[in-house]
């Protein structure tokens, strides 16, 4: 059983939005083991949830424009609650993957996380902006911190993010 | 005075599109069209590129079936390059067009049709998805995402990811197969194969309550046309074109792709950006015929896998000389996902796949070429023509969704005509003129998709303006 899935999700096209695709290749080359899964995509989609259901923690890794460039946010994430959710193939999240994983195979990771970083410019490009480049090292240490084992309440979470 | 009654968009297909149904004063439907609102532009702005580019600029095209656009992109440069591509490249071609196959065959059936098959025509819109499929049949959602998940694994381990990869080059791959990652495709095979077969068998088993669908959704007679070898097996990778006829009769045969302007013509209509090919000896419309995988199923005279075989023979029973029913593309699908699987076992059981010479290397050597394949959707075509640099000039792409373009909208005013009753709108009425279209399950762009909880808004009004009836579905 994978212990730890990190799904990183990205388009190595445009700009920032690799951000999560840098940080799935060092945390591959860091904590490569039989014990973590590092997983890329460029879009959320449902094949996702059955690798979900066989883990026990999973960090889902992205980039936002809903964040202040550079800005890392980390949150719990649950399931979406309710039996009936419209799926999208092409816009799918880390919470209906949660709830699909559950609903489709009766499991779900116990420990879920988002960590998403405030970008810049999803403008062609195959660099990131300065911002966004200087916050790899947080958002690194935040996932390294989940993955060893700490704990967050989702207040704690808020306080984090806020810092 | 008539009325027009337009959906759109047409949900739970790849790209955007409407369909309107035009009435008579009696309300009859008496014309519909399929309108194809979208543009792409991708002959014109690839001009003045070098022609080893072309791969990874035409793959762009679709995020559904970008492999078939590599392949055909890469055979038609192959063809520029006049190289011999080494045969373990060959096979390694071959098992990826499979993969790629399995995977938007079962996004097709599995996600998109399915919850109208599962759940009914008439179902509610909102239970219209894998959730509702899920609800309906458990194992049968999982075994849809297990394959359509095989399918782009398969191709993420051949080729380095599932979108857009860039390992098909011209004149072979860039890199050879690994005998662990073969290992690993092989030892997964015999689990897709039973989710395929038992998914088939459920199929066969409810078909029949959709009989009025089957004798309405885009049945009628046309041509077939699709890629077949030499002793009449699916060319899916290559092999020369094949037409035959509602009878079953072999009308052109051993036909080169390369030649297709001899035996296909494009005509334009007002209403659509798609173009609606045609076999050229009948004239338009006359010449409308269907590609994909009906077409290819009515028109191979065998297959070399035993369940395919099996199950093929089967499907041919349903009725005499062609299947003609579109309805009939989700079975043809299935039995189509079977094939590949067992096919793609062949190959990665041939020693000569993990050979280490997978490319060969040429300079410019013509100044045209036609590459030509299986889509999922059916034939496809790349034809550039290139200048002494090797910069193209010219390029045409006869994409596998135009070829049904008129079997399309001939189809859909067979199901409004049958199923639409213009004094009363339903949502089952205009699901099922929208379900014809998913059964061709056509590829418009695949840079966007449809779900089926976009907002739709449908009056039908009087020859007086008076409202009559609205149909309205919030986002």
């Amino acid at each position: 059983m994978t212990r730890t899935l990190i799904l990183a999700c990205g388009n190595p096209l445009r700009g920032d939005d690799a951000v999560a695709l840098h940080l799935a290749r060092q945390l591959r080359e860091e904590l490569a083991g039989p014990g973590l899964t590092v997983h890329t995509t460029q879009q959320w989609t449902p094949e996702l949830a059955e690798p979900l259901s066989h883990c026990e923690l999973a960090i889902f890794l992205d980039a936002s424009q809903r964040f202040s460039p550079g800005f890392v946010h980390c949150e719990s994430v649950v399931p979406l609650a309710g039996a009936s959710h419209t799926l999208l193939t092409h816009s799918c999240s880390p919470a209906l993957l949660l709830s699909m994983s559950r609903q489709f195979y009766n499991l779900m990771p116990p420990r879920a996380f988002s960590i998403t970083i405030g970008a810049q410019t999803f403008a062609f490009s195959f660099s990131l902006s300065p911002l966004v480049e200087k916050a790899i090292p947080e958002a690194l240490a935040r996932t390294r911190s989940i993955i060893s084992g700490a704990t967050f309440a989702p207040s704690v979470l808020r306080a984090l993010s806020a810092q | 005075m008539g009325k027009t009654i337009t959906i759109d968009p047409v949900t739970r297909i790849e790209g955007h599109a409407k369909i309107t149904l035009q009435t008579d004063d009696r309300g009859e439907v008496v014309n519909a069209q399929f309108h194809v609102t979208q543009f792409r532009g991708f002959e014109k702005f690839c001009e003045g590129r070098p022609f080893y580019e072309m791969p990874y600029l035409m793959e762009r095209i679709c995020g559904i079936c970008p492999v078939s656009h590599l392949l055909a992109s890469a055979k038609a440069c192959d063809a520029l390059l006049a190289v011999r591509v080494p045969p373990a490249a060959m096979k390694l071609r071959r098992v990826l067009n499979l993969a790629q196959i399995i995977q938007s065959h079962a996004l097709s059936f599995f996600y998109l049709s399915a919850p109208d098959l599962l759940l009914g025509m008439d179902a509610d819109p909102k239970d219209r998805n894998i959730f509702g499929v899920h609800r309906a049949n458990p194992e049968l959602a999982r075994g849809g995402i297990r394959l359509r998940q095989f399918g782009q694994q398969v191709i993420e381990t051949l080729a380095g990811k599932r979108i857009h990869p860039r390992w098909v080059v011209p004149g072979g791959v860039n890199e050879p197969l690994s005998q662990a990652n073969r290992d690993a495709i092989l030892s997964a095979i015999p689990e897709v194969i039973d989710i395929a077969f038992r998914s088939l068998q459920f199929f066969k088993k409810n078909v029949e309550t959709f009989r009025e669908e089957i004798r309405t959704f885009a049945a009628f007679p046309t041509l077939f046309m699709g890629l077949v070898t030499s002793d009449g097996r699916a060319g899916y990778y290559d092999g020369h074109i094949r037409f035959t006829d509602a009878h079953g009769k072999i009308v052109a045969d051993g036909l080169l792709p390369a030649d297709y302007p001899q035996y296909l013509g494009e005509a334009v209509e007002p209403f659509t950006f798609m173009k609606f090919p045609y076999y050229l000896p009948l004239g338009y419309p006359d010449g409308i015929y269907r590609v994909g995988p009906l077409a290819r199923l009515n028109l191979i005279d065998r297959w070399e896998t035993p369940l395919a075989q099996q199950e093929w023979v089967e499907f041919r029973a349903l009725q005499r000389n062609a299947i003609l029913s579109s309805f009939h593309y989700h079975y043809a699908r299935l039995i189509e996902i079977l094939y590949c699987l067992e096919h793609m076992r062949e190959f990665l059981e041939d020693p000569d796949i993990l050979s280490t010479h997978v490319r060969s290397t040429a300079s410019l050597n013509n100044y045209e070429g036609v590459g030509a394949a299986e889509a999922p959707r059916g034939t496809l075509i790349h034809h550039y023509r290139v200048d002494e640099q090797g910069l193209i000039t010219w390029a045409n792409l006869i994409i596998a969704t135009n070829h049904n373009n008129l079997a399309m909208n001939r189809g859909i005013l067979q199901a409004a005509q049958h199923f639409v009753r213009a004094d009363k709108l339903t949502e089952g009425m205009l699901n099922r003129v929208e379900a014809v279209i998913r059964a061709f399950d056509p590829c418009l762009s695949c840079s966007t998709h449809a779900d089926g909880h976009i907002p739709l808004h449908v009056q039908l009004r009087a020859p007086d303006g008076h409202l009559l009836d609205e149909v309205l579905r919030p986002s």
